[in-house]
């Protein structure tokens, strides 16, 4: 998994609670990276799991929470550092369908070996339906990064959650604009 | 942040720094090593290409290549100077353009009569830039880039060859007239021979018209003097004494019964002389440039008139022609030297076997592909080894002076090159040989001709 989840689960932490509880989860987590994450490093995703689960203990806050504000602020991150993918868009929907064909295209240019997620769009009228496949159990963290991206769009839209899977590498995730 | 915090975090920073910094010099020695590849596979698609334009311009067969679009995408030097363009003027123009009749939008029908997923050879006119037009022969390969349908077109100037092939085609015209003469001459003293038959007796039944007139004048004289002395008894009775005596002298009744039957001898003799010369005119005829439609049993029986002097003292000849035999399209002289090889042939073959009741058989049939003639005969026939090889051009079995090794080698480039049959034989040592001579029918070769017209 990039480094630039995790520096950015950091920064999440740094900011949401504090850089002492980012120091304490990560001692608590036992990494074998020691936490000293780059963005242009690769990193076992299980690193990820363990500092959830230790802040999740640390802060007694569910980790299916923690993953998806994860994923909210994960969403404005990404788009601060790359606002050429998102200037030219209007609205979360164009945005969501844009992702598999064009965002994922240009990652595998920084990074032909990426393993990235299967996102597939169908729009109907005024829904849109969005599959979510991975190797990893980051289902919730794509649920963050999509009402993330309905945040900055200010998009009044609905989010709801169907898992295919009980581990979170298989999810639906069907958006209806509201009038 | 405490400064236990702060420590920490630095620490962390720096060794995710170092992490960096070791990626960063990785990714770029990678990057090194990816610019190094692909300068060389530059370096080595550019010689490659070198090397293949320069095949490609040296080659001397035009070759094009031709897009999903029917636009020229790349053009080798030989067709560039066989059509007189150059490779700015005619890159990206319609391939038609290179066709004869094809400047309008219509499909090219060469192009038309291609499937897409053959390779297939087309005699096609081409098109030089200033409209002249050349006889082209032109292969259309089928082949894929990226996943479109292309195709190589390759062009050859047929000029030359056709104009060999029109060369060749006369001195093998020639070589067939020179061997027929020969055969002529070889056969002129029993052509000679059988005319003098019946020329004899033709002479005979003359000579015997000759007295008989001569005869029939003197009674016919006489009795015309008995006529006029008629007023004179004495005379008149005198005269018919003398006139009866003539006609007894000259057998006058005898005369009269022989005359219808030696005048049907000398006719019988006249049109055999006829029939012989008819023959051996026709067969010496130097033959019509262009095919002609053949009546098969008419110039077997033809043939067999000229060479009834080589067979006769040593076969029988037998015919069995089938009757309303459809015609074949082809050359006439041709296939009645094909005939007279086969027959004379036979004849030597029983001449070798000493056989004393030697048989040629002479038949004709209509067969699934077109009319066979069959030629067999009862002579010494032929070894395998030697089977193997009779159509081979200059092989000879004969004595010195006897054949010249060109006769069958002769009949099969006549029926295979030029009518489009087949020539086989069945043989066995000591008993036999049987010859087959397949050829299609005038109108299944004008029908395969059509069909031919009608792709293009």
């Amino acid at each position: 998994m990039k480094g630039v989840i995790f520096t950015n689960f950091l920064k999440m932490v740094d900011e949401t609670f504090s850089p002492e509880v980012t120091e304490e989860i990560i001692e608590r987590a036992n990494l074998p990276s020691g936490g000293a994450y780059t963005t242009v490093g690769a990193y076992d995703h299980a690193e990820i799991l363990a500092l959830v689960v230790a802040l999740s203990e640390l802060t007694s806050a569910d980790s299916s929470a923690l993953v998806r504000a994860f994923g909210k602020y994960l969403f404005g991150a990404l788009g601060a550092a790359h606002p050429e993918y998102i200037s030219d868009i209007n609205s979360s929907f164009d945005l969501l369908k844009e992702v598999q064909d064009h965002i994922h295209v240009e990652v595998r240019k920084l990074y032909p070996d990426a393993e990235l997620p299967k996102i597939e769009c169908v729009s109907r009228d005024d829904d849109l339906t969005v599959h979510y496949q991975s190797e990893r159990p980051f289902a919730s963290v794509a649920e963050g990064l999509i009402e993330g991206c309905i945040d900055h769009f200010k998009d009044n839209v609905t989010v709801e959650r169907q898992d295919f899977s009980d581990d979170g590498r298989h999810a639906v995730f069907v958006l209806k604009r509201v009038a | 942040m405490d400064s236990a915090t702060l420590h920490k975090r630095l620490e962390r920073e720096t060794k995710a720094r170092l992490t960096a910094e070791r990626l960063l010099e990785d990714k770029s020695r990678a990057l090194f090593d990816a610019n190094e590849n692909l300068r060389r596979t530059t370096q080595t698609l550019e010689h490659q290409s070198k090397e293949l334009n320069a095949i490609l311009d040296n080659t001397l067969a035009g070759i094009a290549l031709i897009d999903d679009a029917g636009l020229i995408r790349r053009i080798n030097q030989a067709l560039l100077t066989l059509l007189s363009y150059t490779d700015d003027e005619i890159v990206g123009t319609v391939a038609r353009t290179m066709l004869l009749g094809e400047s309008s939008n219509r499909p090219t029908p060469a192009v038309r009569k291609f499937n897409g997923s053959v390779v297939q050879t087309l005699d096609v006119q081409g098109r030089r830039r200033n409209g002249a037009e050349f006889p082209m022969s032109l292969t259309i390969v089928p082949l894929a880039i990226d996943s479109r349908p292309h195709t190589v077109w390759i062009c050859r100037d047929q000029t030359a060859e056709l104009e060999a092939q029109k060369n060749r085609a006369r001195l093998e015209q020639e070589l067939a007239q020179a061997q027929k003469l020969e055969s002529l001459g070889v056969m002129a003293s029993g052509i000679a021979h059988e005319i003098n038959t019946p020329v004899q007796y033709v002479a005979d039944n003359v000579k015997f018209l000759h007295t008989a007139a001569h005869d029939l004048k003197r009674a016919f004289g006489a009795y015309q003097s008995v006529c006029n002395s008629i007023g004179d008894p004495d005379e008149a009775s005198a005269l018919a004494v003398t006139a009866q005596s003539i006609v007894d002298d000259a057998d006058i009744h005898f005369v009269l019964d022989e005359l219808p039957e030696a005048l049907n001898h000398a006719i019988d003799g006249l049109e055999q002389i006829t029939k012989i010369v008819g023959a051996v005119k026709t067969f010496a005829h130097p033959g019509a440039s262009e095919k002609t439609e053949a009546d098969i049993n008419n110039l077997l029986r033809d043939t067999i008139t000229v060479s009834r002097n080589e067979w006769k003292y040593v076969a029988e000849l037998e015919t069995n022609l089938q009757a309303n035999l459809p015609p074949v399209e082809g050359f006439p002289q041709e296939l009645s030297q094909v005939f007279l090889n086969l027959i004379v042939n036979a004849a030597q073959a029983i001449e070798e076997g000493r056989s004393d009741n030697g048989r040629i058989v002479v038949i004709t049939r209509l067969i699934e592909s077109g009319v066979q003639i069959e030629v067999s005969d009862n002579g010494c026939g032929m070894k395998s080894d030697i089977k193997s090889k009779i159509f081979d051009p200059f092989f000879t079995t004969k004595g010195v002076g006897k054949g010249t090794g060109q006769g069958l080698s002769l009949c099969y480039n006549i029926i295979t090159h030029h009518h489009g049959g087949k020539i086989s034989v069945e043989t066995q040592d000591g008993h036999g040989a049987r010859f087959f001579v397949n050829l299609p029918t005038a109108a299944s070769t004008r029908s395969s001709r059509h069909d031919t017209n009608a792709g293009m």
